[in-house]
């Protein structure tokens, strides 16, 4: 009897043991310093000019908008799990006047007054960069070209959200007010600026 | 919930888009090519490496806040202006994402290729050197000359013989609480 009791206790005391050292190894993080994966580290590369373009925007308004796109696809291999990816996109979608637009067919100044033309407002940039893009869920592997797709489709929804909350023409008011407080301060007395 | 598949997910709550009015004038346009190396050989217990090289284009534009700009820093004497305007500072950096393309990439047999969120995070950092060393290419100068150029042309247009620009006036920046 006793030789059976000893053989049932040594296993549940390993058991316990066992637990208790996982129990420790998890609540004091033992090896989590050890085990840890090395955090990827891209190189100094040097940035190469490419173009310089002198522009004259004045952009006036703003859209900043989260956009979540997803896409599914079939795996890569035959009977493999299908691919699935989920993005959320922090975009910003910018408008605004290009200045280079205005010349002297559309200045007319006499004295102090002024009459003026400006072109109207475009989208001059939709910015989503790595840093506003969050992987929010993704299985299986995507190649570049399949991701790229994707993100295409965020800044398709930015620019017609940036349509919906009429952008373009908050863009252009503003550009308007931006001018006139300009041309006041500038000496003008009698403003008049269209578009 | 956008798609290109098709396939539908549970729809997330839709965020509210928010609109700001801005007065930036933009100048000058920068396009920058940055090639991204990455190794991942590091991790001791992880057997093989695996190597990723990331080509990407970034456009930087640099000008002024005119926001900053009060009736105060225009003076006018006659056909001669003066200006006082805030320093010209990097106003956006942009990497479009077709601008963005994995040139090389090998994965050890025991390792697992590179994932999109990883891929991203990699273009993260190098979005982040180009917004760090964007500065030293010289758009701040560059501005300068083109900003000098865009408002003299203007300024012109509306009479005046000659102008004054100068890009020391000194910026206010709102703490917030």
């Amino acid at each position: 009897m006793r030789f059976i009791y000893r053989w049932l206790k040594r296993p549940l005391v390993l058991i316990i043991l066992v637990l208790v050292i996982i129990f420790l190894i998890k609540r004091l993080n033992v090896f989590d310093g050890i085990f840890r994966s090395k955090p990827l580290i891209i190189d100094n590369t040097p940035l190469i000019i490419k173009e310089i373009k002198a522009i004259g925007e004045l952009n006036t308004a703003t859209l900043y908008k989260e956009v979540v796109v997803d896409s599914s696809a079939k795996g890569l291999l035959p009977f493999s799990a299908k691919r699935e990816i989920v993005l959320i996109v922090k975009g910003t979608v910018t408008a605004g006047i290009n200045l280079n637009n205005v010349n002297d067919s559309t200045v007319y100044v006499k004295d102090d007054s002024v009459n003026m033309i400006l072109p109207p407002a475009t989208i001059t940039n939709v910015i989503m960069n790595p840093s506003d893009i969050e992987t929010f869920y993704e299985s299986g592997q995507w190649n570049n070209s399949e991701i790229t797709k994707l993100k295409l489709s965020a800044r398709s929804i930015l620019i017609r959200e940036a349509a919906k909350n009429q952008l373009l023409e908050k863009a252009d008011q503003k550009a308007r007010m931006v001018i006139e407080q300009f041309l006041r301060g500038a000496g003008f007395t009698k403003i008049n600026v269209r578009q | 919930m956008y798609g290109c598949s098709g396939n539908k997910l549970p729809a997330p709550a839709d965020t509210v888009a928010m609109l700001r009015d801005i007065q930036e004038l933009a100048t000058v346009e920068y396009t920058i090519t940055k090639v991204v190396k990455a190794s991942d050989n590091k991790t001791w217990f992880k057997v093989g490496e695996r190597k990723i090289l990331i080509t990407s284009e970034a456009i930087v534009k640099a000008g002024i806040d005119l926001s900053q700009l009060t009736e105060k820093d225009i003076n006018r004497d006659g056909k001669t202006i003066t200006i006082q305007l805030p320093p010209p500072k990097i106003l956006s950096v942009n990497i479009p994402p077709e601008n963005i393309q994995v040139a090389f990439e090998k994965v050890s047999l025991f390792r697992d290729p590179f994932t999109v969120k990883e891929r991203n995070q990699l273009m993260a950092q190098a979005e982040k050197q180009i917004r760090n060393s964007g500065a030293s290419l010289g758009i701040i100068e560059q501005s300068k000359i083109t900003t000098q150029l865009l408002l003299s042309r203007l300024l012109m247009q509306l009479g005046f013989e000659k102008v004054n620009l100068t890009f020391d006036k000194p910026v206010h920046t709102i703490k917030q609480q």
